[in-house]
């Protein structure tokens, strides 16, 4: 028998046995896609607690091959690729060259979406029994999350949306944010993503936080956000990650094991900026009390200030009347005393004075017989003096009136006055003149006839 | 001493601060020297909203010509 009979009697054997399609479960161990000619050579495998139970090589052809893909693709979100389970259809074939394969013809793909939960809640419980699922929420983001270190891709939506909010921030907020490069979805975005992890982590000194910020690629090839070892690694990072994956599907696990998750760029933005407004908003806050505490404070003592004062100035108030009142009584009994003492002195000096005034009225008694003696003699020596005074006046007096004229008119002598004048001369008047005579008793007037000398 | 204070202390400081004062814990004579010391610590904490911190601008740098 030749080697091509055995081959041809095998194929025989096989298309009797498994003419129908059948459905079977396998793992893509390897996908080995060609894109040039669209086929697609799945390793198919069976493992059984690590080790492979058993493998076969699986052919997709190209028109197959789009369109279990797409329905892939659609369903899932994520494209047929290694290290899922698949619920799959194929024939069994045979062939001389080529030996053993299974041409897939179709792929359930809501099983391995089930399969993908399943293993995602297996990746769950494996994080948490590890104590690993709180631990990056537990870190404590810093009050003021200065220094972001960004996992992300330069050119994408995403990441100039971040950066846009975070740079542009009105209220000047400090913020720096460095980029760490790295893919973003696909199988290759795991190991992208924890290099930079690692890199990050040799700085963690240096930054606040981690941001991992996706946006405007698609909402395929996100399964890898379900990684157990990224998931780790987010879990163990020494820095609170933030994430902004932005998707709309279920929550990936490493958007669970995050400090923060965000779920798009700006909202982690925007998330950041809040902290400062947190901040800047308690440092108001405590400015504005310190302000109004102190014054209440400064207030209140003022006023216990003034009550004490007011105090103060009744309490010296009633003390200064008390002493008053006690001076005066003091006093009156001191005037009491001193009246009492001062009649006693008054009566001493009385009878002091009685004493006294025996000697000086003697004394004064001799002085005004002295002096009365002394009146007496000038007394009677001016008398005398007067008395001899007088009668010289007397004499003076009479001798006066007796030469006064009345006396000699008395005598008959006669006095002629011309023109109001004593006429003496008869020289004096003419003929015609009027005289007057004055008698004794009554005037005479008369008219001059003529002269004679 | 005081560029050294990172915007925690300073606001844990400063909470402290208002704490005592709103307590009541303060004496008429150490209000003020309180209050001048809280004050510098809320200078301190807004510098540090707007502040930018240089040696992640460095560590660019050095990310650049690796």
């Amino acid at each position: 028998m030749t080697l091509s009979q055995l081959a041809a009697g095998i194929t025989v054997v096989l298309e009797e046995n498994f003419r129908s399609p059948l459905w079977i479960k396998a793992e893509i161990a390897k996908l080995n896609y060609y894109p040039a000619s669209g086929h697609c050579y799945p390793s198919l495998v069976e493992k059984e607690k690590g080790s492979v139970k058993a493998e076969l090589r699986g052919t997709i052809w190209a028109n197959d091959y789009v369109r279990i893909n797409s329905n892939f693709l659609k369903v899932i979100r994520e494209p047929l690729k290694e290290g899922i389970q698949i619920l799959f259809r194929a024939y069994v074939r045979f062939h001389a060259v080529y030996g053993l394969s299974l041409q897939i013809i179709d792929i359930d793909s809501s099983y391995t979406l089930g399969e993908m939960a399943r293993e995602k809640m297996e990746t769950l419980a494996r994080l948490k029994g590890e104590g690993l699922f709180d631990r990056n929420r537990q870190l404590e983001l810093p009050a003021l999350p200065k220094r972001i270190a960004v996992i992300s891709v330069k050119s994408s939506k995403g990441f100039s949306d971040f950066i846009n909010i975070i740079e542009n921030n009105p209220w000047k907020y400090g913020i720096s944010c460095v980029l760490f490069p790295a893919l973003l979805q696909g199988d290759k975005a795991v190991e992208s993503i924890r290099s930079q992890m690692e890199l990050i982590g040799r700085y963690a000194h240096l930054f606040d936080a981690v941001a991992i910020i996706r946006g405007g690629g698609g909402e395929v090839g996100l399964n890898c956000y379900d990684n157990y070892m990224l998931a780790r690694d987010v879990a163990l990072s020494q820095l609170p990650v933030l994430t902004g994956i932005g998707h709309s599907t279920n929550e990936t696990v490493v958007e669970m094991i995050a400090g923060y998750n965000k779920i798009t760029p700006t909202d982690v933005a925007y998330f950041i900026i809040q902290q400062f407004h947190n901040f800047s908003g308690r440092l108001n806050e405590l400015h504005e009390n310190l302000a109004t505490i102190a014054n209440d404070i400064l207030e209140e003592e003022k006023k216990r200030w003034e009550v004490f004062c007011l105090e103060l100035a009744t309490q010296t108030e009633n003390l200064v009347r008390n002493e008053k009142r006690a001076i005066l009584e003091l006093s009156g009994s001191v005037i009491d005393g001193t009246g009492i003492l001062i009649t006693g002195q008054k009566h001493l000096l009385n009878l002091a004075g009685l004493k006294l005034s025996y000697k000086p009225a003697g004394l004064l008694r001799e002085s005004r017989t002295g002096l009365e003696n002394h009146w007496e003699r000038f007394f009677l020596h001016v008398k005398q003096l007067l008395k001899q005074k007088n009668s010289e006046i007397e004499n003076l007096n009479h001798k006066i009136n007796l030469l006064n004229p009345v006396h000699v008119l008395k005598r008959g002598y006669s006095i002629t006055y011309l023109n109001g004048k004593a006429l003496i001369d008869c020289s004096e008047a003419k003929a015609g003149d009027n005289l007057t005579t004055r008698l004794y008793k009554g005037e005479i007037s008369s008219e001059v006839k003529s002269l004679k000398d | 001493m005081e560029k050294q204070i990172t915007y925690t202390e300073a606001m844990k400081e400063l909470e402290l601060i208002v704490g005592e004062i709103e307590e009541g814990e303060i004496t008429i004579d150490s209000l003020s020297e309180k209050v001048k010391r809280a004050s510098e610590l809320i200078r301190i904490c807004k510098e540090k909203l707007t502040a930018t911190e240089e040696d992640v601008s460095k560590i660019l740098e050095g990310l650049k010509e690796t």
